[in-house]
C-alpha cells in the first residue's frame, strides 16, 4: 500500500515537475472542444454527448499512452527490480483512472463553457463518467503497455485500442444519452450494470495479462 | 499416416456432404400469401391462396383455419385455379371462441402429395364476439398427406433456409477454432514455447477467414430476408468490430520486430481478444432489439426452427466445419513453423 502510494506521488510528481506533459493534453481538450465549438456552434444535447466522449477518448489515449513512454525501458525495468508487479499495475491504473477522471471533468468544463451543459440528470451522469472513466483507463493501460514497446507507437495505439474500447463505449453513450432528461433508474439500470459488467472483464484481464506484459 | 488424420477426412466428407445435400434436397411445399388478409366475423368470405413448390392440381385436398390446436374451421368450398393457387371460400361465424374481437387465425392446407402445409397467422379476424359458443370450431385435423423428403419451407426465408447449413456453422467453427487460438496463446504465456505461438497464430489466421465467411454469407442471407446486403443490425456491427479486433491482433503482430516480443504481446493480446469476442457476439447483441435470431427476444434456436430433415444435415455441417477449420488453422500454423524456421537459418 506504502509502494502504491508513493509510486503515485512519483507519477504525479514527474508530472507536475515536467508540467508540459500536463499542459499538451490541457490544450489538447480546449483546442478539440473549441474546434468543435466553431464548426457547431450550437451543439443539440445528443450530439454533445456523444462529442464528449469522443473527445475523451482521444485524450485518454494520449495520457495513458504518455505515461508509460515518460519512462523509458530502464526506468520500468528498475521499477520491476524495487516493486511486485501486482503493486506497479495498481499504482499505473489508479494513476490512470486518476488521468482520465481529470480530462473527463476538464472536457466536461471547456465543453460547457463553450457549448452549455445540457445534462439534466447531473448525479447520475457522474456515476456513468465514473465508470466509464475506470473502464478506458483499465483497457487503455493494457493496450499501452503493449504498445509503447513497438514501432509506431500511437498508430498502434489507435488500431489496437479502438475495436476494443467499443464494447464499452457503446452502452457509455447510451447511458449519457439517457441523463439528457430527468430520468427513472430502471431505465438507466441496464446500462449501468452493463458498464459495471465490461469494467470487471477489463480489469479482470488487465490482472492477469499485465505481468506479461510489463517483465520484459 | 492416414491413422491420425481420420478427422481431416471426416471434416471434409461431412462438409461435401453438406454442400450437396443442403443444395439438392427440394424445398417442401408451403403457402406464399393470402388475400384478403383480415376477415370480418360472421360473413362469409373467398381469399386467394398462393402456393409453392404446391401441387394444388392434383389429387384430393382441405383447408382449415387454425384458432388453436382444438379449434379448427373448415373451408367451405376449394376451387382449385392451377397447381399453385386455389380459392377457398369459409363462412365465418360471428362468434369465435376467442376472449378477443380481432383474433389472428393460421391457415392450414392438407393435400394428398404436398403433405401439411401452415402459414402462420395467416388471417386476422376482426369483429368477433367472444363466445364459448364453439360448435361450428371445434374440429380436429388429420394429415392424409403423404411425407417426402425436403426441407420446411419457413415464410419469407423461403430457398434461403438452406443457409443455415453454411452460415451458422461457421460462427460455430470460428468460436471453437479461436478458443483453441486462444489456448495456445495461454500455453505460450506459461512454457514459451515457440511451437505453441505458431499455432497459436495459425489458429488465429484460421478463425479470421472463418469469420470473413461469415459475415458474407450473414449478408447474403440479409439481402433477401432482411432487404439490404448491410442494415447496420447490431449483431453484424459487433460481428465486424470483433473481427476488427483479431485484425489489429495481425496489425501487432507485424509491427514488433523482435520475434520474442512479438510472440508474448500477440498471446496477450489473443486473450484479451478472445474475452470481449464473447459478450461482443452473444451477449451485447441480446440486450438489444435485433433482426437476427437470438436478440430481442426471439430464440436463436427455437423448436420449430430445425425440423428433423435439417438437422440431418445441419449437425454434420457444424461438425464438418469445426473439423475443417482446425484443420487449416493447424495447416497454416505448421507452415509458420516452417518458414520461421527457415528464416532463423537463413538469418545464421
Amino acid at each position: 500500500m506504502k509502494e502504491v502510494l508513493s509510486l503515485l506521488g512519483k507519477d504525479f510528481r514527474l508530472d507536475l515537475r515536467h508540467g508540459s506533459g500536463l499542459g499538451a493534453l490541457f490544450l489538447y481538450v480546449v483546442a478539440g472542444c473549441f474546434i468543435i465549438f466553431l464548426a457547431f456552434q450550437e451543439i443539440p444535447g445528443v450530439e454533445w454527448v456523444v462529442l464528449f466522449w469522443i473527445i475523451n477518448l482521444f485524450s485518454a489515449i494520449n495520457a495513458v499512452l504518455r505515461s508509460f513512454t515518460n519512462e523509458g525501458v530502464r526506468r520500468q525495468l528498475y521499477y520491476f527490480t524495487l516493486v511486485d508487479v501486482n503493486t506497479a499495475l495498481i499504482a499505473k491504473l489508479l494513476y490512470n483512472i486518476l488521468l482520465v477522471l481529470l480530462t473527463l471533468s476538464l472536457t466536461g468544463l471547456v465543453m460547457s463553457l463553450f457549448n452549455g451543459f445540457p445534462i439534466v440528470a447531473v448525479p447520475e451522469f457522474l456515476l456513468v463518467c465514473l465508470l466509464g472513466g475506470i473502464g478506458i483507463s483499465a483497457c487503455f493501460t493494457l493496450v499501452s503497455a503493449i504498445a509503447f514497446r513497438a514501432r509506431n507507437q500511437s498508430t498502434l495505439m489507435m488500431v489496437l485500442a479502438f475495436p476494443v474500447i467499443i464494447p464499452l463505449l457503446l452502452p457509455l453513450i447510451k447511458a449519457s444519452k439517457l441523463t439528457l432528461a430527468p430520468l427513472i433508474w430502471e431505465d438507466l439500470r441496464n446500462s449501468i450494470y452493463m458498464l459495471v459488467g465490461v469494467d470487471l472483464i477489463l480489469i479482470a484481464l488487465i490482472v492477469l495479462l499485465f505481468p506479461f506484459a510489463w517483465r520484459e | 499416416m492416414i491413422k491420425g488424420a481420420w478427422w481431416k477426412y471426416l471434416g471434409a466428407a461431412l462438409v461435401l456432404y453438406s454442400l450437396i445435400a443442403g443444395m439438392l434436397v427440394p424445398l417442401g411445399p408451403g403457402i406464399d400469401g393470402v388475400s384478403p388478409s383480415a376477415l370480418q366475423a360472421g360473413k362469409r368470405h373467398t381469399i386467394t391462396v398462393s402456393g409453392y413448390n404446391t401441387h394444388y392440381g392434383e389429387g384430393e385436398m382441405g383447408a382449415w383455419l387454425r384458432l388453436s390446436a382444438k379449434y379448427n374451421l373448415a373451408a367451405e368450398s376449394i376451387v382449385v385455379v392451377d397447381n399453385r393457387k386455389v380459392q377457398l371460400t369459409f363462412d365465418i361465424p360471428a362468434k369465435v371462441p376467442s376472449p378477443d374481437t380481432v383474433t389472428a387465425v393460421s391457415l392450414i392446407i392438407d393435400h394428398m402429395e404436398d403433405g401439411l402445409s401452415v402459414l402462420p397467422q395467416a388471417i386476422f379476424l376482426t369483429k368477433c364476439s367472444p363466445s364459448s359458443e364453439d360448435a361450428p370450431w371445434r374440429l380436429e385435423i388429420e394429415s392424409g398427406g403423404a411425407e417426402y423428403f425436403h426441407f420446411p419451407y419457413r415464410g419469407r426465408l423461403a430457398e434461403t433456409i438452406r443457409n443455415t447449413y453454411y452460415h451458422v456453422p461457421l460462427w460455430f467453427a470460428l468460436m471453437i477454432v479461436l478458443a483453441v487460438s486462444m489456448v495456445q496463446a495461454v500455453k505460450y504465456l506459461r512454457t514459451r514455447d515457440p511451437l505453441a505461438d505458431q499455432k497459436s497464430f495459425g489458429y488465429a489466421s484460421a478463425g479470421i477467414v472463418l469469420g470473413l465467411l461469415g459475415i458474407a454469407t450473414g449478408a447474403v442471407w440479409a439481402k433477401h430476408a432482411w432487404g439490404a446486403y448491410w442494415s447496420f443490425d447490431i449483431k453484424q456491427n459487433m460481428t465486424a468490430i470483433a473481427l476488427l479486433i483479431y485484425f489489429a491482433y495481425f496489425i501487432l503482430r507485424s509491427s514488433l520486430s523482435d520475434r520474442d516480443l512479438a510472440a508474448k504481446f500477440s498471446a496477450v493480446y489473443n486473450i484479451f481478444a478472445f474475452a470481449l469476442l464473447v459478450p461482443l457476439l452473444y451477449i451485447i447483441p441480446r440486450m438489444v432489439d435485433s433482426l437476427h435470431p437470438g436478440a430481442g427476444g426471439n430464440p436463436a434456436f427455437g423448436g420449430e426452427d430445425l425440423d428433423n430433415t435439417m438437422r440431418m444435415v445441419f449437425y454434420p455441417a457444424v461438425i464438418g466445419w469445426i473439423l475443417m477449420g482446425l484443420w487449416i488453422g493447424q495447416l497454416h500454423g505448421r507452415i509458420r513453423s516452417v518458414t520461421d524456421r527457415i528464416s532463423l537459418l537463413s538469418s545464421k
